[in-house]
C-alpha cells in the first residue's frame, strides 16, 4: 500500500514539474486534433482491417482468396492504374501549358491577362456533381451538344460514356477540365519562384529563351513539381464521384476503379466485408505507391518529413 | 518587335482556345437554363440565346427542395470550417513551433490521412456513426468530412505560422508573455490571412462531398446539395433543363466565394507550394 502511494506521489511530482516547465503546452495545443485523428481515422482503419478478415462470420483469409480469382477485382486494379497514369500525365500537361501560356501573356502585359486567368481557373469552384451533370448532358448521345458540333464530321451517335472504349477517355476528359486549375495555380505559383535576376543573368550571357526554360525555369521548379506530382497520384487514387456520375463504373466495369468498386460492394450488394478487404488493398497499393515515389522522387522538404 | 507581335498572337490564340474549353460547358449550363423549356433540349441546338425564360427556375425553385438542400449544405460546409479551424489552428502552431518528437509522428500521421482514399473510411464510419445514432443526422457528415479536409488545413497553416519569426515570440517572452498570450496574442492575428484561405478551401472540399453525404443521410428533407442535384438524374431522367437550372443553383455560392476571394485561394496555394 505504502508503496503504491510513493509512486503515486513521484508521478505527481514529475508531473507538477512536467507542468512547470511548460512541456504540456505541445500536447495541450495537440489534443483536439489527437481526438479527431483517434475517433475519425485509426479506429475505422482498424474496423476497416477487422472487417476484412471476417469470413462466414469466422476469422480467415476467405474474403482475400475470393478477391484474387475475382476478375472484376483484376480488372479494377488494372482501370485503377491506367486512370491514375493517364490522368496524371494529362493534367500535369495540361497544368504546365496553361500555367506557361498565363505566364507568357502576364510577363509581356498582355491587355486582360488577368481576367483571362480567372476565367481559365473557374473549373476549381465547380462542385464535381454538377461538373459531371453538365458534361453528362453535353456528352448525351442522341440530345446532346458535343455529338451535335461534331455532326459535320462524324455522321452516327458517338456513346462517349457507353462505348467501353471511349468511357474511360471520356470520364479521364472530365477528371482534368474539372481539376486542371489547381495544377495551374501551382504552376504559376512555382514559375514566380525563380528569381529574376537568374534570368537578367542568363539573358546578359546570351541565352535564348528555350535555354533559359532548360536550364533556369526546370531545375529550380523541380522539387515543386515532385510534389506536385506525388500528390496528384496520390489524389487520383482517391476519385469518385466524377467517375461515379459519368458512368457508375460501367459499361462493362469499363471505367470502375477500385473506390468505385468497394463502393458498389459496400452500398449496393451490401458485402461490407468483402468491400473492406478491398479497401485494404487499395489502402496497400496507395501506400507502396507513395513510398516508392517518395524514395524515387526525393522530395526534399527540409524537417518537414514529407 | 516584329516578333513579339506574333508572339502575342500565339498568345492570344491558345488563350482563347483554351477559354472556350474551358467556359463552354458553364456557357452550356446557363443556356440550357434559361431558355423556354419546349427549346431547351431541342435537338439540333441552338448554340446561342434566341430567347429567355424563367419557366424552369421558377418550377425548380417551387416544386423541389433545392433551397432547403442549399441550405443543408451551407449549414455542414459552414459547420466543417469552423471544426476544422477550431482543430487544425492550435496543432499547426503546436507543430510548428514546439520541435518535439511527438509532433513529427503526429505530423507523418496527418500527412498519411491525406493519403487515404474516401470510400476506405465511408464504411467504417458508417458503422460507427450508426452505433452512435448520428445516421440521418447533419453531425455525421461535418464529423466525416472533418477527416477529408484537417491534413489539407493543417499542412497550409504550418507553412504560415513556420514563417512567423522567432524574435517576435522571443521578444514577448523577454516581456513576460504567457504561452496562452503568445498563441492568442501575437501568433494568432498574425495568420488570420492564412485562417481565411484554409476556410475557403475547407468549405469547397465540404460543399463538395457526395458519397458520406449520400451514404449517411437518408432523409429527403435533410440531403444536402450534391445529394438533391444528383437526385434529379434517376426522378427527372429526361429533364435536363431542371438539372441545369439545379446544377446552376447549386454552384452559385461557390462561383461567388471564388470570384471575390480568389486572392485568398491563389496565395494560400503559392504559400503552401513555394515551400517546395
Amino acid at each position: 500500500m505504502l508503496l503504491n502511494i510513493n509512486i503515486f506521489s513521484d508521478f505527481l511530482n514529475k508531473y507538477k514539474r512536467f507542468i512547470k516547465k511548460g512541456k504540456h503546452y505541445p500536447y495541450l495545443f495537440d489534443s483536439l486534433i489527437i481526438v479527431m485523428i483517434t475517433f475519425l481515422f485509426i479506429y475505422p482503419l482498424f474496423c476497416c482491417i477487422a472487417k476484412s478478415f471476417s469470413f462466414d462470420n469466422n476469422f480467415s483469409f476467405g474474403n482475400y482468396i475470393k478477391l484474387f480469382s475475382d476478375s472484376t477485382f483484376l480488372n479494377s486494379i488494372l482501370i485503377t492504374f491506367l486512370y491514375v497514369l493517364l490522368y496524371t500525365f494529362g493534367i500535369m500537361t495540361v497544368g504546365f501549358i496553361t500555367a506557361l501560356v498565363i505566364d507568357k501573356g502576364e510577363q509581356l502585359n498582355l491587355p486582360g491577362a488577368k481576367v483571362f486567368t480567372a476565367f481559365l481557373t473557374l473549373p476549381y469552384a465547380i462542385p464535381d456533381v454538377v461538373a459531371s451533370l453538365i458534361w453528362l448532358w453535353m456528352l448525351n448521345p442522341r440530345r446532346g451538344v458535343i455529338n451535335y458540333l461534331l455532326s459535320w464530321a462524324v455522321n452516327s451517335e458517338i456513346g462517349w460514356l457507353t462505348n467501353s472504349d471511349l468511357a474511360l477517355i471520356s470520364v479521364l476528359l472530365v477528371s482534368i477540365w474539372r481539376l486542371f486549375p489547381m495544377h495551374t495555380l501551382i504552376i504559376l505559383a512555382a514559375f514566380r519562384t525563380v528569381p529574376t535576376s537568374l534570368y537578367e543573368a542568363a539573358s546578359i550571357d546570351g541565352a535564348s529563351v528555350l535555354r533559359q526554360f532548360f536550364h533556369i525555369t526546370l531545375p529550380s521548379i523541380s522539387n515543386i513539381m515532385k510534389f506536385l506530382l506525388l500528390l496528384t497520384i496520390v489524389w487520383s487514387f482517391k476519385r469518385f464521384t466524377i467517375i461515379w456520375f459519368l458512368t457508375r463504373g460501367g459499361p462493362m466495369h469499363a471505367t470502375e476503379t477500385l473506390s468505385i468498386m468497394i463502393f458498389k460492394e459496400a452500398f449496393k450488394f451490401f458485402n461490407r466485408n468483402y468491400a473492406s478487404a478491398i479497401s485494404v488493398i487499395l489502402l496497400v497499393i496507395v501506400g507502396v505507391v507513395s513510398i516508392f515515389l517518395l524514395k524515387y522522387l526525393r522530395v526534399q522538404d527540409g524537417e518537414k518529413g514529407v | 518587335m516584329h516578333k513579339i507581335k506574333t508572339l502575342n498572337l500565339y498568345i492570344y490564340a491558345m488563350i482563347f482556345l483554351m477559354i472556350i474549353v474551358v467556359a463552354f460547358p458553364l456557357y452550356w449550363m446557363v443556356l440550357t437554363s434559361f431558355q423556354p423549356t419546349t427549346q431547351a433540349t431541342n435537338y439540333p441546338p441552338s448554340l446561342f440565346f434566341k430567347s429567355f425564360s424563367f419557366e424552369k427556375m421558377k418550377w425548380v425553385l417551387t416544386e423541389t427542395k433545392i433551397i432547403k438542400w442549399i441550405m443543408n449544405s451551407l449549414l455542414v460546409s459552414l459547420g466543417v470550417v469552423v471544426m476544422n479551424l477550431l482543430v487544425s489552428v492550435p496543432a499547426a502552431y503546436s507543430i510548428a513551433k514546439f520541435r518535439i518528437k511527438f509532433n513529427n509522428i503526429l505530423l507523418i500521421i496527418v500527412l498519411v490521412t491525406q493519403m487515404i482514399p474516401q470510400a476506405i473510411m465511408v464504411v467504417p464510419l458508417f458503422e460507427i456513426f450508426k452505433s452512435l445514432s448520428l445516421i440521418n443526422n447533419l453531425l455525421s457528415v461535418i464529423l466525416a468530412n472533418i477527416i477529408l479536409t484537417l491534413p489539407l488545413g493543417t499542412w497550409i497553416l504550418i507553412g504560415f505560422f513556420e514563417n512567423i519569426p522567432a524574435e517576435i515570440e522571443e521578444a514577448a517572452v523577454i516581456d513576460g508573455a504567457s504561452r496562452r498570450m503568445l498563441f492568442f496574442k501575437i501568433s494568432l492575428p498574425l495568420t488570420y490571412p492564412a485562417m481565411i484561405t484554409v476556410a475557403i478551401i475547407t468549405f469547397f472540399d465540404a460543399w463538395n462531398e457526395y458519397m458520406y453525404s449520400y451514404t449517411y443521410i437518408h432523409n429527403q428533407d435533410k440531403w444536402v446539395g450534391t445529394v438533391g442535384v444528383a437526385s434529379f438524374i434517376g426522378q427527372y431522367l429526361t429533364d435536363w433543363q431542371a438539372i441545369m437550372v439545379s446544377s446552376l443553383l447549386f454552384s452559385f455560392a461557390p462561383m461567388m466565394i471564388y470570384i471575390f476571394f480568389r486572392k485568398y485561394i491563389v496565395r494560400g496555394v503559392s504559400e503552401g507550394f513555394s515551400k517546395g
